[in-house]
């Protein structure tokens, strides 16, 4: 059965690619996983693994040429399949009719997917229906498929003999809808405190965790969150005491938050067993720190100006955190968290202020604060931890950081570190488009194209 | 009006709707071998009268006498070929064929005749002649004695095939039969005959052509036939427990078939199994299976599967016979085998 290349979707914004160069040519031999085509969006770079073994039989966008995404790119024949022009032809118009069909039942009022969503965020590989294996699907199945734009070759049967059914048809279709549909607010209950978090993506995209920092909340992720619903399942969470979580008076140390995060994870359910974490200054040691403990469940750790990492901390900083929630406090402890005086915008400061005036977010601040960098320096530090650390690891940090010093980046001695010019302890806010190229770059290694 | 009701046998049921239809009708006559019984030999007694082999028709020539109530000779090509003409006449007969199985003797007055002599008179002749008979193994009565051959008589045109399952559905769709103008066969199933139910009393009419769903459910549609209605029923009942939800449809007439109810069925389960225990080739079942899959191709969500009884003669031996009847061990076998 031959494979259609599609134009993969990379971010939620990417509405079109470029084939910069094909690393293959027509006739060559690929094998699944290799580099097949590298492609740019507005965003990144990326090179394209093949998802099959088979010959590249027909290029469709020719180096320098874009194409939109999900629309094919290429054409892979099966080992041992001779695939005649008109054959080729009638398989890229039988794609293109099912595409069609698809996007007409998306903009359908009564279609399961809200009208105006996104594209299927994933499917950027088909397996084509019409030259070869015809797929085994109930006549029910494959009109609701048809109503419903749902392409019955990424469904999975569970009827008799593996036939794909009715039910199987309104499974993928709420997957889908879910996968493509804009991010969620929800809460959850763990151990009896509601925790708020935000969940987006493919729902069978590798999952990623999102943890915040001191005095934060998963709203410091809001300018890449987005970059990265696209093409991973990604969670960000308000951490106990923090954001719009509840606030109880508990145990606040790094190892408790790290274990209320598995707890967390345990509850949003098994998709979320094993999971790549990004954590940020304080996150960053609950991630360590959950990694130390769990090490079978973390797939990648990235670490954005992290704690854990030394002793070193801004005493000031903590000072302005540690005070009053009044804006002028507010608009001196962020002026210390970037290099640009302009990103302390007034609408933050507030935002800040109206969370850190909820009831018991003070004290959950001070309790964190105090059981991490009591005594204005860190007590956690995972150095020795990460010496014997093997899975893939990226440090990211700002050169400018004054909350943390840069130099904390290389003492871990292991793993993949960047550091960004001209940002400080927030480079993930300040220089955004850079940093979620770099993390995507390092979540996405290795990652099957979904 | 309020209707008592009130439990009969299904025997009862048949019995009281030709008594009420030969009371209100003085052109019903009732005719076939030993249907009176030793009530039309001068030396026997009139309240001796058999009324039939299983004594259905017992009591009826003591009401309406020998002119209306009719022993005939065992020559059903005879008596069958009399009917069909009395009926093209002006009477309106009750003949019964005592087993199904002997329709062969009989076939051409039937089918040659009856059936079409409407259409061959340009609709200026009718048949008004209702055959009562009886079907259906269990009885170890062997092969000559325990078919169901419905489907061939639904194969042809110009008859209509009446199969009531309970003793409500047998006292209304008679009555139907007897006042419908044209050939109706009715099919008795012999194992239902001491069954007892709820029937209307007075007049009960059900109309021909129309479906009884039996049971109602979401996950899969039975189709059943007679009989096969309560192995559907028990084996629903063993369904249920494993969660899964099973819709009967009792068709109880074959020919007109209520095509619309067993669609709407389909419709709403997305799978059918038909029950039926009449031989499986060119049968009511497999007439079912090719109307769901040109009219509801689109709703089916597995394959059509048929229970029937196997492409053999009823057997003798009484094991093999009872496992010659679809039994609700198998209905339930090919339901959760369908389910996936």
């Amino acid at each position: 059965m031959a494979t259609i290349l599609s134009m993969p979707k990379w971010g939620l914004s990417m509405k079109t690619g470029l084939v910069v160069e094909w690393l293959k040519h027509v006739g060559d031999g690929v094998q699944e996983g290799d580099p097949i085509v590298e492609i740019e969006s507005e965003k990144a770079t990326n090179e394209v693994d093949s998802p099959t073994t088979g010959t590249l039989r027909y290029i469709v966008v020719n180096d320098g040429e874009s194409a939109a995404v999900s629309e094919p790119i290429a054409v892979i024949s099966a080992p041992g399949e001779e695939l005649s022009d008109e054959q080729v032809d009638a398989l890229l118009r039988e794609d293109a009719d099912q595409r069609r069909k698809k996007a007409e039942a998306l903009l359908r009022p009564h279609a399961a997917t809200p009208a105006g969503a996104a594209p299927s965020a994933g499917a950027s590989v088909r397996a084509a229906t019409g030259a070869g294996s015809r797929i085994n699907a109930s006549p029910a199945a494959r009109r609701l498929a048809q109503e419903l734009g749902v392409d019955l070759s990424t469904v999975t049967g569970t009827g008799p003999g593996g036939m794909i059914g009715r039910e199987d048809v309104q499974r993928a279709a709420a997957a889908e809808q879910e996968a493509t549909s804009e991010a969620e607010e929800k809460t959850l209950a763990v151990d009896g405190v509601n925790i708020h978090y935000l969940v987006a993506g493919p729902l069978r995209a590798p999952h990623v965790m999102f943890v915040h920092g001191l005095g934060g909340s998963l709203s410091t992720w809001s300018l890449n969150l987005p970059a990265f619903a696209g093409q991973f399942r990604i969670c960000a969470l308000d951490m106990v005491g923090a954001g719009a979580s509840d606030k109880p008076a508990t145990d606040y140390s790094i190892a408790a938050q790290a274990e209320f995060l598995a707890r967390f994870l345990d509850a949003l359910g098994p998709d979320w067993r094993s999971v790549s974490l990004v954590g940020h200054s304080l996150g960053g040691a609950v991630a360590l720190a959950f990694a130390q403990r769990y090490p079978e469940r973390v797939e990648r750790l990235a670490l954005v100006d992290s704690a854990g990492l030394g002793s070193d901390i801004d005493a000031t900083v903590l000072d302005l955190m540690r005070s009053e929630p009044k804006p002028e406090h507010i608009r001196a402890e962020l002026t210390l968290f970037f290099a640009h005086p302009g990103m302390v915008q007034e609408v933050l400061v507030e935002q800040i202020r109206q969370q850190r005036s909820q009831p018991g977010a003070r004290a959950a601040l001070l309790a964190t604060s105090e059981a991490a960098f009591g005594g204005g320096r860190q007590h956690d530090d995972f150095r020795e931890m990460l010496a014997g650390w093997t899975k893939p690891l990226l440090i990211v940090w700002g050169d400018a950081d004054a909350v943390i010093p840069v130099a904390h980046a290389r003492a871990a001695n292991r793993g993949r570190v960047e550091v960004l010019a001209g940002c400080g302890h927030c480079p993930h806010i300040e220089r955004a488009d850079a940093f979620n190229q770099v993390m995507l770059s390092f979540l996405g290694e290795g990652a099957p194209l979904i | 009006m309020a209707v008592a009701i009130r439990q009969l046998t299904y025997g009862q049921a048949i019995y009281e709707a030709i008594r009420l239809e030969m009371r209100r009708d003085p052109r019903v006559i009732l005719m076939g071998e030993d249907v009176a019984g030793g009530a039309t030999i001068d030396h026997l007694a009139d309240d001796e009268a058999w009324g039939g082999v299983l004594g259905v028709t017992k009591g009826l020539v003591q009401e309406f006498g020998r002119n209306r109530v009719l022993d005939t000779p065992i020559t059903e090509a005879g008596f069958i070929g009399a009917a069909v003409g009395a009926a093209t006449t002006g009477l309106r007969p009750i003949a019964e064929l005592m087993f199904v199985d002997f329709f062969g003797v009989c076939w051409d007055m039937i089918f040659d005749q009856g059936a079409k002599l409407r259409y061959m008179f340009g609709g200026k002749a009718s048949c008004p002649l209702v055959i009562r008979t009886m079907i259906g193994a269990g009885m170890g009565a062997a092969g000559q004695h325990s078919g169901c051959h419905y489907s061939v008589f639904t194969h042809m045109p110009g008859i209509k095939t009446v199969v009531p399952s309970t003793p409500a559905d047998a006292k209304g769709l008679l009555t139907a039969a007897i006042r419908d103008d044209d050939l109706v066969v009715v099919f008795e199933n012999k194992m239902l005959y001491a069954m007892s139910g709820e029937v209307p009393e007075g007049e009960h009419v059900i109309p021909l052509g129309k479906a009884d769903i039996k049971r109602e459910g979401d996950d899969v549609t039975i189709v059943a036939i007679s009989r096969m209605v309560h192995q559907a029923l028990a084996a629903a009942e063993t369904l249920e427990a494993n969660g899964i939800s099973a819709e009967i449809v009792d068709p109880r007439t074959l020919s007109p078939l209520d095509e619309e109810t067993i669609l709407s069925s389909v419709a709403k389960t997305h799978r059918l199994v038909i029950v039926d225990e009449d031989n499986p080739r060119c049968s009511a079942a497999t007439d079912i299976a090719a109307l769901v899959a040109d009219k509801a191709f689109t709703e089916l969500d597995a394959p059509v599967k048929l229970v029937t009884a196997p492409h053999t003669p009823v057997p003798f031996s009484p094991p093999l016979e009872q496992f010659y009847i679809p039994s609700p061990e198998r209905i339930v076998a090919t339901i959760l085998q369908l389910m996936g």
